[in-house]
């Protein structure tokens, strides 16, 4: 498996992903490095999607067992030291400011299931990915994904519920 | 009566028109005749929009490239500790003077009449049988503050069966250059010892299960394998947090 393709095409939207699903970017930064590192650490193989679904799972797992950040986070800081985003202008940085705290808010009034089927969807993944990542049931996974919308979806724009 | 589609075929089909899902052609007819069903579809997608939007507001920068450094750096350093850490293992502990210390104290353990291993080995039970435990200091498992344990001789295959441990708990395999194997769990914990196999019954901590390197054996906790090894090789069933030459470190998680 070659490190730097792997890297380049998966971390990325594993960071993402994680970042959504803890709402912390160190904390997303830490899961994220540590199952890239499991990857390698494994030597897992396979083709791409099944690298990306074993980096999400592992994601997954390493956020529901709680992730402590201990003396990893301190190390990966001094190693990898957190950037500020990109400038914004002030309108779109408030409206984005506001949307993203709707988003939070949605996102944390979801159960974790909910969340992570969610999410998972939304970073691409297929219905049987999302069941074989989550051990759910296949035929589940398109009734819990509707509820979560739903009930994000009123989060986060109620005008658009209630019509 | 028409009977409409319910939110989840509805956002099925919505995906079904961008990925793989199986089109159902009864849903797909439903849809062409029925104007509510058809406008719930339009709102899912809708939907899909407004979500994909509030989503990606909570996106900030990754770099990739300070990333990857940082992993290729612990990769680079866990690598040569771990093959030094096992290289001054058997350095110190040569086998055979290992395995003749082993047979020595497992005799004289088994020889006493209170010896947990004793019964066991006499007249191996079919069934697991209850057992006292016994006080290793060795054997403490880090982070436990006293610990009970039980040890071994593997002849064939060994099953660890690991009951009762709380979410959160370290449960760590360490293999050994010998043929015993142990399993030491915080006091309080109960043992059983059958034919190949081992369970406890342990109690809130951390627990360490000893085996031999070449042995094939399970290790089963809250009723989830979480580590098998047999003639195919060494199967890491479970997330681990760590897996090295010395052996594989888990955290516990919920059911």
């Amino acid at each position: 498996m070659d490190f730097d393709a792997t890297f380049d095409q998966h971390y990325a939207p594993l960071v993402r992903y994680c970042q959504r699903l803890t709402g912390d970017a160190d904390v997303a930064d830490d899961i994220a490095q540590e199952s890239m590192v499991r990857l390698f650490d494994h030597q897992v193989s396979g083709p791409d999607f099944g690298i990306r679904a074993w980096l999400f799972k592992t994601a997954t797992h390493l956020v529901r067992d709680r992730y402590r950040v201990g003396q990893n986070r301190i190390r990966l800081l001094s190693l990898h030291p957190v950037r500020p985003s990109e400038p914004e202008s002030p309108e779109s940085s408030l409206e984005r400011q506001e949307l993203r705290q709707r988003a939070r808010e949605a996102l944390d009034g979801l159960a974790p299931r909910d969340r992570e089927i969610l999410l998972m969807r939304y970073s691409g993944f297929s219905y049987k990915e999302i069941a074989a990542a989550i051990d759910v049931e296949a035929t589940s996974v398109g009734t819990l994904l509707a509820r979560a919308e739903r009930r994000f979806a009123a989060a986060v724009s109620p005008a658009l519920e209630a019509s | 009566m028409i009977s409409h589609l319910d939110d989840a075929r509805v956002v099925m089909l919505r995906d079904t028109l961008h990925d793989e899902n199986p089109l159902d052609s009864r849903d797909v007819s439903h849809l062409r005749a029925c104007a509510a069903c058809a406008a719930e579809l339009e709102d899912a997608r809708v939907r899909g929009s407004v979500i994909s939007d509030a989503l990606a507001a909570l996106d900030s920068t990754v770099d990739v490239a300070s990333a990857k450094a940082a992993v290729r750096a612990r990769l680079d350093d866990r690598r040569p500790r771990a093959a030094s850490r096992v290289r001054d293992l058997r350095r110190s502990i040569p086998i055979g003077r290992a395995a003749a210390i082993l047979l020595v104290t497992a005799g004289a353990v088994a020889a006493l009449p209170w010896s947990p291993i004793s019964p066991w080995r006499a007249t191996p039970p079919t069934a697991p049988t209850s057992l006292p435990t016994t006080t290793s200091q060795s054997a403490a498992p880090e982070g436990a503050a006293s610990a009970a344990s039980v040890t071994v001789d593997v002849t064939d295959r060994i099953e660890f069966v690991v009951r009762s441990v709380p979410a959160g708990s370290a449960l760590e395999v360490v293999w050994r250059d010998d043929t015993a194997a142990s399993v030491a769990a915080p006091e309080g914990s109960s043992f059983a010892l059958g034919a190949g196999r081992v369970e406890v019954d342990a109690s809130a901590g951390a627990i360490r299960i000893e085996a031999p390197r070449g042995a094939d054996l399970a290790v089963t906790v809250n009723g989830r394998t979480f580590l098998e090894r047999s003639a195919a090789g060494l199967t890491v069933a479970e997330p681990a947090v760590e897996v090295t030459d010395e052996g594989v470190r888990f955290l516990v998680r919920e059911p």
